[in-house]
C-alpha cells in the first residue's frame, strides 16, 4: 500500500494512489496531503490511474482533505478515474465538489 | 595421390598402354576408351573418372567432338580434358581448345611434363569440387533463411500492426528501410479515455533491431490496458529489454500519455531527439528534452522512471521523430538537420508529418536512406476516439452458469488486510463479473464493514465527525479486531435470476444486531459535508435492492449484472 505525493513545478502537488483506496489508507493519505509545504500549493492532483477498488471511507478521506485545505487551496482535481470508479463518484455526487476527470 | 581415375582415349593400343604405364608409376589409376563415343559413354557412366587424356584423330567420333559433348553434358562435376596430339599446327591446336579442351601435350609424350600437367589439372578439379560443396551448402542455407524470413515476417505483421485505433488526435508515419524495422510506433487508448503513444528506435535496423519490437509491443499494450502510468510503462519495458537484449543494443524511446481532455501530457523520454511542441498556427514553442538514457541499458536499481508533465494549450501540436529524419542525406552527403526541420514547422499546415515526409524524401533524392524514419504528430486537445473505446465483448458471450461462493470468516481472518479485495480478485476469473468488479468492491466492502464494525466491534460512527476522530475510528477498529476473541462474519455471493444476471450478496454477522431502521434514517438526514454516512445510500443506488433481516444481523443486496 503506497501513496506517494510529489510537488511539481508551479505550485502543483500530485498524489498517486495504489490499486486499493480504502480504510487501510487513512493514515497514509492524511500524511500525504498534510505533509505538503503549505505556502506554495495552488493545486492538488489526485491520480487514480492505478485505483480500482474504493470504499466509502475513501470518500470520507477526500472530504477530510478538502476540509483541511479549504481556506488555502480549493483546486483539487481527481484524474484518471476508470469508468466504474467515476460512476461511484457520480452517485456520491462528488463531481459537484471536486473536478473529476 | 588422388583417388580420381584418368581415362585414356586412343585408338591405338600401344599408345594407351604406354600412357597407362607412366601413370601407374606415379600412382594414378586409369581406364580406357578406343574412340570418342566410348569416351563419352565412360565419362557419363563412371563418376570416378576425374580427368581425360584425349587423342585427336580417331574412328567413330574424333576427340574434338567427344570433348564438346562431354563438356556440354557433364555439368555436375569438372572433368579436365588434355589433348595428346602429334599435331603442331597452331590452327589445329586452337580448335582442340575451343572445343572445350583444357590443355594439350604433344607426342611423343615427355613423361615429367605429362605428370606435372596431370597434377596441375587434378588440383584445379579438386578446387572446383570443394567450391561446389560450399555452393551447395550456401544455397541450402539461403533457402532455409528465405523460409525463416517469410515466417518471421508473418509473425511481425501480426505482432506489430496493432495500431488499430482511430484517434483523431494522432497521425503517424513509419518508413522501413529494410524488410524489418527497428522503429516502433505504438498507440492505445487508456481505459479512462486518454491516449498512450510510444515512438522508439532500436540501435541498428533490420531483423536484429526488429526482434526487440515484439516484447515492447506486448508490454505496451498490456500496460495500457491496465491504465498504467507512463513511469510504470517505462519501468516494465526497460525490465523486459534489459533481460533480453545484448549489452550493445538498446532502445531510444518516447512514451507519452495525453489525458482525456488533452490538457495534460505526461512523458518519459530516453535517448531520443527533442520532442517539439508547436503553436496551433506553427512554430516551435517548447522543446521537451530527453531526461533519460535509452531503455534496456540500466538495471532496475539504476533505472529512473521519473516522468515530466506539461499542460499544453488547446491546439498545441507535438512532433516526435526518429534519427532517420534529420540524418537523411542528399546526393552531396549533406544531412537534413534540425534547422531544416524546424523551418518546416514554422508554417501553419494541416499535417506536419506529410509535409516533413515529402520534404525529406525530396531532399534525399539521389542520396541513400541510411536509417529507419518515423514520425508522430499529436494534437493536444480533448481526445477523440472515433471508433469509440474498445468494449470488452467477451463478457457478453460468456455462458453464465448459476453458482454460489461463500466464506465463513472467524476472528482469525477478520483482521486480515485486503480481505474484501482478495474476495473480489477471486471473482476476477469470471467473465460475467469482470466489468463490475470495481463497483462490487465498493458494495461488498460497505456491507462487510457494517457487519464487522457495527455488528461485531460496536464502533461508534459519530467518532468520524472530525478528521482526528476519523483516524481514531480506524485505529479503534484495528485494536478491537486484535482483541476480538470470537465472532464470525459469513459472506456469500450467488448468481441467481432466470438469466443468471443477478448477483446476490449476503453478509451475516454473529453480533447482537443493530437498529437498522434508525441507521437508514440517520443516513438520509446526513449533510453532504460529513465525511461518513455515505455508504448505505451509495449501496442503495448501486444495487437493485437492499434488505436487512434477522434484527440487523443479515443484509442481502441484489446487484444486476446487465
Amino acid at each position: 500500500m503506497t501513496i506517494t505525493s510529489k510537488s511539481l513545478s508551479d505550485g502543483q502537488c500530485e498524489i498517486s494512489l495504489d490499486e486499493t483506496f480504502d480504510f487501510n489508507c487513512v493514515e497514509d493519505f492524511r500524511k500525504a496531503y498534510e505533509s505538503v509545504d503549505q505556502s506554495g500549493v495552488k493545486k492538488f492532483i489526485i491520480d487514480f490511474r492505478r485505483t480500482h477498488y474504493m470504499d466509502s471511507s475513501a470518500l470520507g478521506m477526500l472530504i477530510n482533505m478538502q476540509k483541511f485545505w479549504q481556506d488555502r487551496c480549493s483546486d483539487i482535481r481527481i484524474i484518471n478515474t476508470n469508468p466504474q470508479v467515476k460512476k461511484i463518484f457520480a452517485i456520491s455526487r462528488f463531481d459537484k465538489k471536486f473536478t473529476i476527470e | 595421390m588422388s583417388d580420381m581415375k584418368v581415362l585414356i582415349v586412343d585408338d591405338h593400343q600401344y599408345n594407351r598402354n604406354l600412357l597407362a604405364f607412366i601413370l601407374e608409376d606415379f600412382g594414378y589409376q586409369s581406364s580406357f576408351a578406343c574412340d570418342g563415343q566410348e569416351a563419352v559413354d565412360a565419362v557419363t557412366a563412371d563418376p570416378s573418372i576425374g580427368m581425360v587424356l584425349m587423342d585427336v584423330n580417331m574412328p567413330v567420333m574424333d576427340g574434338r567432338e567427344a570433348t564438346r559433348i562431354i563438356k556440354e553434358t557433364i555439368t555436375d562435376r569438372f572433368v579436365p580434358i588434355v589433348f595428346v596430339t602429334a599435331l603442331d599446327e597452331d590452327q589445329a591446336l586452337s580448335e582442340c581448345l575451343s572445343s572445350g579442351g583444357d590443355d594439350f601435350i604433344s607426342k611423343p609424350v615427355n613423361e615429367s611434363v605429362l605428370i606435372a600437367k596431370i597434377a596441375a589439372h587434378m588440383r584445379t578439379a579438386k578446387l572446383y569440387q570443394e567450391l561446389q560443396v560450399t555452393n551447395k551448402s550456401l544455397s541450402y542455407h539461403q533457402r532455409v533463411m528465405d523460409r525463416e524470413h517469410a515466417i518471421v515476417e508473418h509473425v511481425f505483421q501480426n505482432g506489430m500492426q496493432r495500431i488499430d485505433l482511430q484517434c483523431e488526435n494522432l497521425k503517424y508515419r513509419i518508413s522501413p528501410m529494410s524488410m524489418f524495422n527497428g522503429d516502433v510506433v505504438l498507440a492505445a487508448p487508456s481505459p479512462s479515455g486518454g491516449l498512450y503513444v510510444l515512438l522508439g528506435d532500436f540501435t541498428g535496423h533490420g531483423l536484429s533491431a526488429a526482434i526487440g519490437c515484439l516484447p515492447v509491443a506486448d508490454a505496451f499494450y498490456a500496460m495500457a490496458n491496465k491504465q498504467a502510468s507512463v513511469a510504470d510503462m517505462a519501468t516494465e519495458i526497460n525490465h523486459k529489454l534489459q533481460s533480453l537484449l545484448p549489452s550493445n543494443m538498446f532502445f531510444c524511446a518516447a512514451i507519452l500519455e495525453l489525458s482525456l481532455n488533452g490538457d495534460r501530457l505526461s512523458y518519459w523520454v530516453g535517448g531520443i531527439n527533442d520532442l517539439l511542441l508547436l503553436a496551433p498556427d506553427g512554430g516551435v514553442v517548447e522543446r521537451l528534452q530527453a531526461q533519460h538514457m535509452p531503455l534496456g541499458v540500466l538495471d532496475e536499481g539504476e533505472f529512473d522512471a521519473a516522468v515530466d508533465v506539461v499542460n499544453p494549450a488547446p491546439g498545441t501540436r507535438l512532433i516526435v521523430y526518429t534519427d532517420g529524419i534529420i540524418e537523411s542525406q542528399n546526393e552531396q552527403g549533406e544531412m537534413f538537420g534540425e534547422e531544416r526541420l524546424e523551418a518546416l514547422l514554422s508554417e501553419p499546415v494541416d499535417s506536419y508529418i506529410d509535409l516533413i515526409a515529402e520534404t525529406v524524401t525530396h531532399f534525399r533524392e539521389g542520396g541513400e536512406q541510411t536509417d529507419d524514419m518515423s514520425l508522430v504528430e499529436l494534437e493536444c486537445g480533448p481526445v477523440i476516439h472515433s471508433d469509440g473505446l474498445p468494449v470488452r465483448e467477451e463478457a457478453d458471450n460468456a455462458i453464465a452458469l448459476p453458482w454460489k461462493l461463500s466464506f465463513h470468516l472467524t476472528a482469525l481472518e477478520l483482521g486480515k488486510k485486503d480481505l474484501v479485495a482478495d474476495i473480489i480478485r477471486l471473482l476476477g476469473g469470471n467473465l460475467t463479473l469482470r466489468s463490475h468488479l470495481d463497483i462490487l468492491f465498493t458494495v461488498l466492502s460497505e456491507l462487510f464493514s457494517n457487519a464487522l464494525e457495527h455488528g461485531l466491534l460496536q464502533l461508534d460512527s459519530s467518532l468520524k465527525e472530525s478528521p482526528d476522530g476519523f483516524e481514531e475510528y480506524y485505529r479503534q477498529r484495528q485494536q478491537r479486531i486484535v482483541d476480538l476473541a470470537e465472532g464470525t462474519v459469513d459472506v456469500s455471493l450467488a448468481l441467481t435470476g432466470t438469466t443468471s444476471n443477478k448477483l446476490q450478496i449476503k453478509v451475516t454477522d454473529s453480533g447482537s444486531g443493530f437498529d437498522f431502521e434508525s441507521l437508514q434514517q440517520q443516513n438520509a438526514e446526513e449533510s453532504s459535508d460529513f465525511s461518513f454516512g455515505r455508504g448505505i445510500e451509495l449501496i442503495h443506488t448501486l444495487c437493485d435492492s437492499l434488505e436487512y433481516t434477522d434484527g440487523g444481523r443479515t443484509v442481502t443486496a441484489i446487484y444486476r449484472l446487465d
